[in-house]
């Protein structure tokens, strides 16, 4: 059974549940006003970030131009430094793959750091389907673990929780403490989720980047959990998009610095990790699953752009229409604007994915956001026009163009429009018709040299 | 699995192949490859680093102390008794000092006895001033345990140690030789914010960092 209600639903169920949902909006307007503003001033300790953001967008896409090259050199570096590479062309094989990888270690128990391409591939559910134990390990992955739900904000997860609901999923844990006092919450989770890192046979990841010219992982995280899960249990397997490689050093610098002060405006993330192959204390072996997944689909297309996402989640913190629904409204892994623009493609075919371009109003903050300068907007808009429309709206648009493009078609609409006056109260679908002027339209009271 | 890769190959090659439409709207600049390195204001001037370091890294939630560490007062402070340790000569002086004050120290690549210590003492690679970070690496054995699973990570940084910007670390690495298995950037304690949005410490890695700064020579 998912947990991604894009199959169940159609999208106006889901952002109508939402829009009457006022603890979400504290809680989401709370977590999003935060992020949106240490931004900002993350982004202020910058010399020209606007330029750093221009060179970013500019550097993607040499990446993307060059991707088969890059993703060979990175396979062949993560190989040299003694780690394996597995390549996805889908999410069914990925997750067959990591599963296989488990089966051969005969492994019971996994650790998972946060990871939105493990979402994708559905990999919990399918080793748990094999009986493996998992745990997500990112306190907020936990919580919504525990709850059966799918993560609702790509940096906060949780952010839909408050602290009591967030007791009552720990008490079902086996907490036996009561009380909702956030930090009793959280040592509870230090405890137990340190007594899974430290029994557990392989710890999945996924990957912020990865650099080819040293075959490395570049992973992120403020808890401690990504290098807990990819230091300590024998086994370590890396899900990463193909998408989110960099040819070298430099690049993964620029885009390191774009992205902690972008997502949440710290000037680096407690912890940043580098993997480059397995040893010294850390795992006997690691595996880098590279997961197509459909990203090159979107190569040398007019939706290409969407591909540099580095993932900070900076377009939802600006999102008039995330802040309303929230992430669960977006039914599928990955929410906001991004999500309006992936979700289509990535997930092609499934529930009403194809409609949720139409949930933007095109104010264009996410592309002023974005730390890659992706063209969010001009994404949404393709996508919109690739929609099927039915006869009905087709013959109802010809009309309009064909009415307003005549001077006389124009006029004759307006004074039709006048005649609204007589109609009462007149609501469609919800929205009120606005009423006409009281003197009448301009063209008439110009006439009249009333203006 | 050899059959994978050609396939995922084969699609990336037939994406770039094909050509996008250029945006009208919000037209890309031309491809470049080279990344510029990001200047940070708080490097503007002619501060001494280690100067900055220490301000960015109390800023990141570290204690830190310039010149030398009160020991006794350490141990009595965060309730230390036991500890792991590296190796490396920087740490020397600080470990001959914790068992004075009776503290049970163990070597840090014993990971079993760091998941259980109070306090974790290392060294470190490179300390970042723009960010406040420290640098460790697997190559110091046992760096990344005491790092990561004691309650209290302890780390000595040398001023000659300290460069300007992430970069300073990141950019070399291409060419630098072989990287060590792990890498870590610790830019202050562990921290979450999952629940609430209320910042907590220690969970998972330390609930604190102390620094001390060491002036070189």
């Amino acid at each position: 059974m998912s947990r991604f209600t894009i199959g169940d639903l159609p999208l106006r169920e889901r952002t109508r549940a939402a829009l009457a949902d006022e603890r979400l909006h504290e809680n989401v307007g709370r977590a999003v006003d935060r992020f949106a503003a240490h931004r900002i001033e993350g982004l202020a300790e910058l010399h020209d970030a606007d330029g750093l953001r221009r060179a970013a967008r500019a550097v993607r896409a040499s990446v993307l131009a060059d991707l088969p090259a890059i993703a060979e050199r990175f396979a062949d570096g993560v190989e040299a430094a003694g780690g394996q590479v597995h390549w996805a062309p889908d999410a069914g094989t990925a997750a067959r793959q990591v599963l296989d990888i488990c089966r051969r270690h005969r492994a019971r128990s996994v650790v998972k750091s946060k990871s939105m391409a493990t979402e994708e591939i559905g990999l919990n559910e399918v080793l748990e389907g094999d009986g493996l134990q998992v745990t997500e390990t990112d306190l907020g992955e936990w919580i919504i673990q525990l709850a059966h739900q799918a993560p609702s904000h790509i940096i906060a997860p949780a952010v839909h929780h408050a602290r009591r609901s967030i007791a009552a999923l720990f008490a079902a844990a086996g907490r036996t403490d009561p009380g909702d006092d956030p930090e009793e919450l959280n040592a509870y989770a230090r405890a137990r989720l340190r007594e899974r890192f430290l029994a557990a046979d392989v710890g999945v990841s996924g990957g912020n980047l990865g650099v080819a010219s040293t075959g490395s992982i570049l992973l992120v995280s403020n808890e401690g959990n990504a290098r807990m899960c990819t230091s300590i249990p024998p086994v370590h397997v890396a899900v990463v998009g193909i998408e989110r490689l960099v040819a070298d050093w430099d690049q993964a610098d620029l885009l390191l610095t774009l992205l902690t002060r972008s997502a949440t405006g710290q000037r680096l993330s407690s912890y940043v990790s580098v993997l480059t192959g397995p040893g010294q204390g850390g795992p006997d072996e690691l595996h880098v699953v590279l997961l197509d997944g459909g990203r090159s689909d979107l190569l040398g297309t007019e939706l290409e752009e969407a591909l540099a996402c580095i993932r900070c989640g900076a377009c939802l913190n600006v999102c008039p229409v995330y802040r309303q629904i929230g992430g669960h409204a977006y039914g599928w892994v990955y929410p906001g604007p991004i999500g309006a623009v992936l979700t289509p493609v990535l997930a092609a075919g499934q529930g009403d994915a194809a409609d949720l371009p139409k949930a933007s109003t095109l104010c264009g903050a996410c592309m002023d956001a974005c730390p890659v300068e992706i063209p969010l907007q001009d994404l949404l808009l393709s996508l919109r026009r690739r929609r099927e429309v039915g006869a009905v709206e087709r013959s109802a648009w010809q009309a309009w163009a064909a009415a307003w493009s005549r001077p006389a078609g124009y006029r004759a609409t307006t004074r039709a429009a006048t005649w609204t006056r007589f109609a009462g109260r007149l609501s469609v679908g919800g929205r009120e018709l606005p009423r006409p002027p009281a003197g009448g339209r301009f063209r008439d009271r110009w006439k009249r040299g009333e203006v | 699995m050899s059959g994978d890769r050609e396939v995922v190959l084969a699609r990336l090659r037939a994406g770039t192949a094909r050509t996008a439409p250029p945006n009208l709207a919000h037209p890309a600049p031309p491809p470049t490859a080279a990344a510029p390195a990001p200047r940070f204001r708080l490097l503007d001037g002619d501060r001494p680093l280690a100067e900055v370091f220490a301000e960015t890294a109390a800023a990141a939630g570290c204690t830190v102390h310039s010149g030398a560490v009160d020991v006794a007062d350490l141990v009595d402070r965060l309730g230390v008794r036991t500890a792991v340790a590296t190796t490396e000569p920087a740490v020397a002086a600080l470990v001959d000092e914790l068992w004075a004050a009776g503290v049970e120290i163990a070597d840090a690549a014993d990971r079993d006895a760091a998941a259980t210590a109070d306090l974790g003492v290392t060294g470190c690679r490179a300390a970042v001033a723009a960010t406040g970070s420290v640098v460790v690496g697997s190559d110091v054995p046992g760096a990344r345990w005491a790092s990561l699973l004691p309650r209290v990570h302890l780390c000595v940084v040398a001023a000659s140690q300290v460069v300007g910007a992430p970069g300073d670390v990141l950019r070399p690495l291409g060419h630098a030789g072989a990287l060590p298995a792990a890498l870590a950037f610790v830019t202050g304690p562990s921290r979450t914010g999952d629940i609430e949005q209320l910042l907590t410490r220690g969970v998972h890695g330390p609930v604190a960092v102390e620094v001390v700064l060491v002036p070189s020579g």
